[in-house]
């Protein structure tokens, strides 16, 4: 199929399944209108901040990683029905920005939606709960060769120990279908394709948040995730060793390509503080340390610090 | 005789009359005015006091007014409500989205199906004690109806003062509660003997626990929390 003619069903799809997303929030809105008594709540959340990831290249070696600081701003806004005394379920339309510093290929914006089906096993703020949300969201980066279309799958439990102590656990499916394949010509021939932003990857997690004080909360999480990763480095001969999927990567430079490794396990833990600022706000601060590890010895290692105000309604 | 005797006898009935009322008129002004701080000295708001005569209370009614504890932005209000065993309370819904009230308090253990407006009946707290309200959708409301035994209880406002007025003029044990308050209530106990002026001052430095209360304000990375 001529690239021309990919590029062009690609842009199609783009079209569809963004339509789709406006297609499920018009669906909600015309549920909400029409669920007079299930009293549908609207709710409405934004996050603003800074972020600094210290290997946003996910590159192996110390010469090929780069380090970019972003603003970045999320928000997310629907209904939540409740639709008895022990379930709930909430639609949204979440939007997510980025804008980094340095490596303005990296800039994105997405648009997306999620719905999810919460579940109390019973009376009380003590009582255990379970939740499934499924999401998608169409991604568009300033170098498009990485835009494509995130969906996840995510089922979590949790039950509030004490009024200072909440646990969580889950296990999640994310899938990343990157729009726009760009093979190399000279690597087509010998079977590596250029659909190196293609990943598929699934993860267990725990997590705890506990009340310091009244307006204090840490949080703590691990996730283990196994999985497709998307790494970029300069050109080498290890990157044939590794992957059967490249394609450059202009946001880091034209001398740069990002390669697919599958089968790698990646170890996130994240701490962090929020500080409610009132009701409905809470200044926040979270580091993230990812170990990602594949076979041949290849491993990277991140560092993520966040900070943003979250503001809900 | 009997005309000359007469006005005599009256000028001493109404002399006696006017003691009798002077008598009942001091017997009924009694009153207790008391100050609650926490422990740095601060008012405290929302502390009730009550009065529990020494010779044991006497059968009141409720009061006839309508008693509510409303939701409010999600939120009970008042937070602390003080009520006479017996009291019925409606728990109007003035938000636009239903809410579920329980309490699994000893003293009332209740739920309210999840409703919208106001419910047909009330609750009727029957049982003295502390009765901690909440609500199954949303898990940060927290609210507090305080049963008294007693008939002479008050609230304390911002300045952490109340009066308890129109007292028989006797003794009582009285005591104070908070919601955050460290230790049992009946180590509050104090003694007020109003036999004497009527007139007794009292106050109280409650040691509180710190406030650890559910948190409404997000946290990230628990979006869509229920």
């Amino acid at each position: 199929m001529p690239a021309s003619t990919a590029g062009g069903l690609r842009t199609m799809g783009n079209l569809a399944r963004t339509g789709s997303a406006f297609a499920l929030l018009a669906f909600c809105a015309a549920l909400s209108g029409r669920c007079g008594d299930a009293r549908a709540q609207e709710i409405f959340s934004a996050e603003g901040g800074v972020f600094h990831d210290n290997n946003l290249s996910r590159a192996l070696s110390a010469s090929d990683i780069v380090g970019d600081t972003a603003l970045s701003l999320a928000a997310s806004g629907g209904y939540r029905f409740v639709a008895g005394d022990r379930d709930s379920v909430a639609l949204t339309a979440d939007l997510l920005a980025a804008a980094f510093d340095r490596f303005h290929g990296m800039n994105r914006a997405a648009l997306g939606a999620t719905a999810s089906w919460t579940r109390k096993f019973g009376l009380g703020a003590l009582a255990p709960w379970a939740r499934i949300s499924a999401s998608l969201a169409d991604e568009w980066y300033d170098e498009n060769v990485r835009n494509g279309l995130r969906t996840s799958v995510t089922l979590r439990g949790g039950e509030r120990v004490s009024e200072r102590l909440e646990l969580s656990a889950g296990g999640s499916f994310e899938r990343y279908r990157a729009d726009n394949a760009t093979p190399i010509p000279a690597l087509a021939s010998l079977g590596i394709s250029g659909d190196a932003f293609t990943v598929l990857g699934r993860s267990l997690f725990a997590r705890a948040d506990f009340a310091l004080t009244d307006r204090w909360t840490a949080f703590a999480s691990v996730a283990g995730r196994l999985g497709d990763v998307t790494a970029s480095t300069r050109i080498g001969p290890q990157i044939f060793e590794y992957s059967n999927a490249i394609a450059p990567d202009p946001a880091f430079g034209s001398d740069y390509f990002a390669y697919r490794i599958s089968g790698a396990t990646t170890w996130d833990f994240l701490a962090g503080a929020s500080l409610a600022l009132g009701d409905r706000s809470s200044l926040n601060l979270a580091v993230t340390r990812s170990l990602t590890y594949a076979s041949d010895g290849i491993e990277y290692q991140t560092t993520l610090i966040n900070a943003s105000v979250l503001f809900t309604y | 005789m009997r005309a000359s005797s007469s006005p005599t006898r009256r000028a001493a009935a109404t002399l006696v009359s006017f003691v009798l009322l002077g008598w009942r008129c001091f017997a009924g002004a009694a009153q207790i005015s008391a100050t609650v701080t926490d422990q740095d000295g601060h008012p405290l708001a929302d502390a009730v006091v009550v009065a529990v005569p020494l010779q044991g209370v006497a059968p009141h009614a409720p009061s006839a007014g309508r008693e509510i504890v409303d939701q409010i932005d999600e939120e009970f209000v008042p937070r602390v409500k003080a009520i006479l065993v017996g009291t019925p309370v409606f728990f109007p819904n003035k938000d636009n989205i239903r809410h579920q009230v329980y309490s699994f308090s000893p003293a009332k253990r209740f739920e309210l199906p999840l409703y919208a407006g106001t419910p047909a009946k009330p609750v009727v707290f029957d049982r003295p004690g502390v009765v901690v309200l909440g609500c199954n959708i949303h898990d940060w409301m927290i609210g507090y109806i305080y049963v008294s035994e007693s008939p002479y209880f008050a609230k304390t406002g911002a300045d952490g003062k109340i009066v308890l007025g129109d007292l028989p003029a006797q003794t009582y044990r009285v005591r104070a509660w908070h919601a955050r308050l460290q230790g049992p209530e009946s180590a509050t106990q104090q003694t007020a003997d109003l036999g004497g002026n009527g007139r007794a001052e009292m106050s109280w430095k409650l040691v509180l626990k710190p406030e650890i209360r559910i948190r409404r304000a997000p946290v990230p990375g628990m979006r869509g929390h229920y």
